[in-house]
């Protein structure tokens, strides 16, 4: 985890072993509901838009031990944003608590729902 | 009547692109007293002055020069990130707390918009989403399990309470003559059935301004 301008302190300390964050992407994917990652360029700065990741749209710090995430996706409208937002909070503290990890405030915002999400395709 | 599509608009119905097209001059008479032109010129800046100084990098080192494409991904992404406004909280946050769980105000704005056209014959030129204070007797509802009803699918917690102001044209032909209240009242049910469903909080207020009223 190389970007992470405008969301960490000087106080918070990067995490994102290889292995967290596609797994963390991966279970946020698998709640119905969720058509995609929104990668945004407040949370992730220009340089994510050059040099795209599948994890786009997921960031990872931690602050005093616990690990925080944001993460933010778009939505099919086929289930309310509330409900899709909710089980993506606990699939992801379960994912966390599953490679050992604490998780600390789990922020999720549904940035679209229902139509594309105007991202070109990775590439 | 060309139509500038539901996904480069603003709240306020001003496409994106119009706004940005003007960032180097003073702001007009609209932006000056708009409230999502601000914000988007605001945020539009920023981007001009991370673009800039992404640039200057660029000549100092060379190596950084972006791929092919990657002005167009950061255009899109701008335009996404600037559209989408304020966040609204999805729970009802209690006194001094935040939600961690929120929507984009231009996410509800679109599926208000998806109404309109669903519809027919009615255009939703512009619609702003407010969430209520909770502190407001005469608006918040106390209903936990008021948004859930209509599906099994209902997450712990009470939803927010949102009010919804949208402007819409009236399409009202030979054959298919409108009776406004009833357009209305089609339009207000269906608004608060479509939030309920796809956004998941609860609208407890919805104004109607019926603009204008045009035929063939």
């Amino acid at each position: 985890m190389t970007e992470l301008a405008g969301t960490a302190d000087r106080a918070a300390k990067p995490v994102a072993p290889d292995e967290v964050l596609p797994a963390i992407a991966a279970a946020v994917l698998a709640v119905p509901g969720v058509t995609a990652l929104s990668p945004t360029l407040s949370s992730a700065g220009l340089r994510s838009v050059i040099h795209r990741r599948a994890t786009d749209g997921i960031q990872l710090v931690t602050r005093t031990g616990l690990v925080e995430v944001d993460v933010n996706v778009a939505t099919a409208g086929t289930r309310s944003a509330r409900a899709v937002a909710h089980e993506i909070r606990d699939r992801v503290g379960a994912e966390l608590r599953s490679h050992g990890s604490t998780p600390g405030t789990i922020a999720v915002s549904v940035l679209t729902i229902g139509e594309t999400t105007d991202q070109p395709p990775l590439g | 009547m060309e139509m500038t599509p539901p996904s480069r608009r603003l709240g306020c119905g001003r496409d994106i692109d119009q706004v940005w097209d003007g960032i180097d001059r003073e702001p007009d008479a609209h932006e000056r007293g708009c409230p999502f032109c601000t914000a988007a010129r605001a945020d539009l800046r920023r981007l001009q002055d991370a673009t800039r100084s992404l640039r200057q990098e660029e000549l100092d080192d060379p190596a950084l020069e972006p791929s092919p494409g990657v002005t167009e991904r950061i255009l899109a992404i701008a335009r996404a990130e600037v559209r989408r406004g304020r966040r609204l909280p999805l729970d009802r946050p209690g006194p001094d707390q935040t939600s961690d769980l929120t929507v984009s105000e231009q996410a509800v704005a679109t599926v208000i918009r998806r109404v309109g056209d669903r519809a027919g014959r009615v255009e939703i030129r512009s619609c702003a989403v407010r969430l209520v204070d909770p502190g407001d007797p005469s608006l918040a509802t106390d209903l936990a399990e008021d948004a859930g009803d209509a599906a099994a699918d209902v997450p712990p917690g009470i939803p927010s309470d949102v009010t919804v102001s949208v402007r819409v044209s009236v399409l009202s032909t030979a054959g298919n003559r409108a009776s406004i209240p009833a357009v209305v009242q089609e339009l207000r049910d269906g608004i608060i059935g479509a939030v309920r469903q796809e956004v998941g909080v609860n609208v407890v207020q919805v104004d109607v301004v019926v603009e204008d009223v045009h035929g063939d």
